[in-house]
């Protein structure tokens, strides 16, 4: 049945009206057939991107909350703009938007991508096989689950005589620390900075990986050093590569919350580690306050939306259009 | 590609008969090492400074309430010195192919330079063994009734108050105390300061007032100590041969992970830990046990009432409806995309791709108005709807889809069609040619995402939270995390336990399928970090 057989072409057909009338009802059943694949896609894409990415803005634009809550669309208060007057005038919303900077560019700049960076020039410099071991290892945070690995953190940070930090501190003689009091923030940015670090690792090794050997080659006849060779060789073919970990960590973090959700849920102090995610999901979701304020809570996410959308359709111009561009290999048939 | 030429250039094969150092080399490379120890120094303190003296400020200044840049300029100080030891170990492995005592002779004297600069500076700021901290001549160790004095220094100030060794001092004034609360006390106190001890002796409580001495000598012993590690890290960095460089760093940078893993699997098999160290309830060295696995047999711990098996079907149910709808899916939408030319194709690849890059855990506010509104429906809102595994699982499918299908479309793209192509001559229909000849071809593609949506799904803790709050539909991350929160106090090595059981398939995966996991995660790290 699957051999390929010249017989089995169906003879040709005669008059053109007749050639055109069945490939017309051809095309139409295929088009079915097309749309019929990607029904389900289709179907979960509207439902869980397309519906939510609008009613977030409506959302935004009432005031639905546990008082007065209605899963109908049409029967909410709509208030215009009122949410992000209340926003702006909220006295805890300037600190929230440091926060978020501080966390995201601190974070990038020392982990997603310097240390994301040295991890793969390292690897990619030592024998296969270790290599491949160590950026494994590096791997391992990303998939445990976040309680998990928020749990390990909390007990390497825990308060004497449980926390690991402080046995360490105790045997060099140091004094002991209550880590999740007094560097909060120091800790925020270990725990997501290392998850974070795996992704450009990833891209960067294999973009080393890709460099031409002989131009390696030729700089070490030069007598280049190591750092020289980072520097003038390395370096300047990971332009994109760096740009495209930039981007798209920028986005990771600024919209993921969850690490820090469970690590300090914002605290200890007042709004202390709350970044902009956090708020929004606070706000609407988690009922601390006793209130859950669904249309608040949007104003906040609506920002984060629009960035996202933004940055994404940035990410489709610069780094991958041109990849699926290419026409499909059936065409017709 | 311009590559500059080193003018330092030092050959590393000498010529033979000529492995002797004269004096004039061995200069030389002890003026390189002071010139690398000293950029060294210099690197560090503007790090340093612009932490503290830029960053710092302008964080405060808008009312961050951090302490990560002076974390960070603290280190920088702080690591100063032994980078500058590490620094003048490197510079001088110039002459070792030629001389090793040369090299060392010259890592050693700039060491030894560079040391005397931080004695001086500590002389000159009373800091370090120049500290005139209080103290009163003894030494304590923590026992479990209070902290035990272990020994006193004859004619000392402990001596002269009348401790003894073998006392336990249980508080100061009303304070209780351990023996680091003890020693800060006594730190803080000045020249000639009363502090009045409870104290235990034979079983009976006494109350003794001691005065505490500023020690008027300089602690020798720990500049001694200090130089003898100053010259045995300049030592290392000139040993250590160099291909040892990267494992060293690589490791050091993965130790936090790795202990957080070990105390894991520590913590699972003992009673309690003290940092990595299993321990009884009387906090001595020990107490191994298996009582912790016991939630397996059923038994009820901490706050949640679930059962540990229905959380686990829960998880197992998420994770595996995940991993076949998705693949189904996708490999649907991506063979379409692949294969066929439809009206809207173009529009539907680049919308793949915008929500690819497009941050999915930002709509979790309107996800939860539709799952609502999906729960009304009659008959399918029972299966989809707030409130239902099959709803959190459909969220979670949804927000794999860009990933799943364009990374199966990639694989569809790779594949010749002349198989196809003759199938579909023969007259076999679409559906039949995508299931029984073009599916298993791209059986590699398959697999990774199978596993990425596995890990996903069993992994989940944030849409499972947030859209199953208050019923007994958590699953493992959820009932973990609820574990070590309302718990009160936390029984933290049962929580390890649960949550060692919650990785052991994760674990498998780590060690079967690495391959797969380190390509997969770079494409696919959404709502993460």
């Amino acid at each position: 049945m699957l051999e390929t057989t010249d017989a089995a072409l169906p003879p040709p057909e005669v008059t053109p009206a007749a050639v055109s009338e069945r490939s017309r009802s051809r095309a139409l059943r295929a088009r079915l057939v097309a749309y019929g694949f990607m029904a389900p896609a289709i179907i979960l894409g509207l439902l869980f991107f397309i519906i939510p990415a609008v009613l977030v803005f409506y959302l935004s634009m009432t005031d639905l909350s546990t008082a007065n809550f209605t899963p109908d669309v049409a029967k909410m208060n709509f208030i215009g703009l009122a949410n992000f007057q209340t926003l702006l005038r909220d006295p805890q919303v300037p600190k929230i938007f440091y926060n978020t900077i501080f966390y995201v560019v601190t974070t990038l700049a020392f982990f997603n991508i310097t240390a994301a960076l040295i991890v793969a020039l390292l690897t990619a410099h030592i024998n296969r096989r270790a290599g491949f071991i160590y950026r494994a290892l590096w791997i391992l945070p990303r998939i445990t689950t976040a309680s998990v690995y928020v749990l390990m953190w909390r007990r390497i940070i825990a308060e004497p005589p449980y926390g690991i930090l402080n046995q360490i501190n105790g045997l060099l003689g140091q004094p002991q620390v209550i880590y999740s009091a007094e560097n909060p923030w120091t800790f925020v940015i270990l725990v997501n900075g290392f998850i974070g670090l795996s992704f450009g690792m990833i891209i960067f090794t294999s973009a080393i990986e890709a460099i031409p050997k002989d131009l390696l080659n030729a700089s070490l006849v030069d007598g280049s050093t190591l750092l020289q060779r980072v520097r003038y060789v390395i370096l300047p073919m990971l332009r994109w590569p760096l740009l495209f970990v930039i981007t798209y960590q920028t986005l990771s973090l600024l919209t993921s919350f969850e690490q820090i959700l469970l690590l300090t849920d914002g605290g200890p102090g007042l709004y202390q580690t709350e970044v902009w995610a956090l708020t929004a999901y606070h706000r609407a979701l988690s009922n601390y306050f006793g209130n859950a304020q669904w249309g608040y809570g949007s104003a906040f996410a609506v920002l984060l939306v629009l960035i996202g959308v933004f940055l994404a359709v940035i990410y489709m111009r610069v780094f991958r259009f041109n990849d699926l561009v290419a026409e499909p290999k059936i065409e017709v048939l | 590609m311009a590559v500059p030429t080193t003018f330092d250039k030092i050959p590393t094969t000498t010529p033979a008969g000529n492995n002797v150092v004269n004096g004039l080399t061995l200069f030389n490379t002890i003026l390189w090492s002071i010139r690398q120890a000293l950029i060294t120094a210099v690197v560090l303190l503007i790090f340093a400074a612009i932490f503290e003296y830029l960053l710092r400020p302008a964080l405060a200044s808008v009312n961050v309430q951090e302490s990560f840049t002076a974390t960070i300029a603290g280190l920088c100080i702080g690591l100063l010195p032994p980078a500058a030891y590490i620094a003048s170990g490197v510079a001088a492995r110039r002459v070792k192919p030629r001389s090793l005592l040369a090299a060392l002779l010259s890592a050693w004297i700039v060491t030894l330079l560079a040391y005397g600069l931080l004695v001086a500076y500590q002389a000159s700021t009373e800091t370090g063994p120049f500290r005139q901290g209080a103290t009163l001549n003894f030494t304590v160790q923590q026992a479990a009734e209070g902290v035990e004095v272990v020994a006193v220094e004859p004619g000392g100030a402990a001596e002269e108050a009348g401790l003894q060794p073998g006392d336990i001092i249980t508080a100061i004034r009303r304070d209780e105390v351990n023996s680091d609360q003890l020693l800060t006390a006594i730190g803080r106190a000045e020249d000639g300061d009363a502090l009045r001890f409870r104290l235990v002796r034979g079983g009976e409580e006494q109350q003794l007032t001691a005065r505490v001495r500023v020690a008027a000598q300089v602690d020798t012993s720990q500049i001694l100590r200090n130089l003898l590690v100053a010259l045995v890290i300049a030592s290392l960095a000139v040993i250590i041969p160099a291909n040892w460089t990267p494992h060293l760093l690589l490791i050091g940078s993965l130790l936090p992970l790795l202990a957080g893993y070990l105390w894991l699997f520590i913590a699972t098999f003992s009673a309690r830990t003290h940092g990595l160290l299993p321990v009884d309830s009387s906090g001595n060295f020990g107490g191994w046990t298996m009582a912790n696995w016991g939630f397996l047999a059923g038994e009820r711990i901490g706050g949640p009432s679930a059962n540990i098996w229905t959380v686990t079907l829960n998880s197992l149910f998420i994770a595996v409806s995940m991993t076949i709808v998705s693949l189904i899916i996708c490999s649907m939408a991506g063979y379409a995309l692949s294969r066929m030319n439809f009206p809207g194709r173009r529009a539907f690849l680049s919308m793949t791709l915008i929500l690819h890059g497009f941050p999915a855990i930002t709509l979790l506010i309107p996800i939860f108005l539709v799952l609502i509104n999906v729960g009304n429906i009659p008959l399918l809102g029972r299966l989809f709807g707030y409130n239902t595994v099959g709803g959190i699982a459909l969220v979670m499918i949804a927000f794999e889809l860009p990933l799943g299908v364009w990374l199966i479309k990639g694989f569809f793209d790779t594949i010749p069609w002349d198989m196809e192509r003759s199938a579909l001559i023969d007259g076999a229909s679409r559906w039949r040619t995508f299931w029984e000849i073009i599916l298993p071809q791209i059986r590699p593609g398959l697999l990774a995402l199978g596993i990425f949506s596995f890990i996903g799904g069993w992994n989940a803790y944030l849409i499972p939270a947030t859209y199953s709050i208050g019923t007994g539909l958590a699953n493992l991350p959820v009932y973990i995390s609820q574990l070590s929160g309302e718990m009160a106090p936390t029984n933290w090595n049962q929580v390890a336990a649960v949550g060692l059981f919650q990785l052991i398939p994760i674990l498998l995966f780590f060690i079967f399928a690495q391959e797969y996991l380190l390509n997969i995660y770079a494409g696919g790290s959404k709502g993460s970090s």
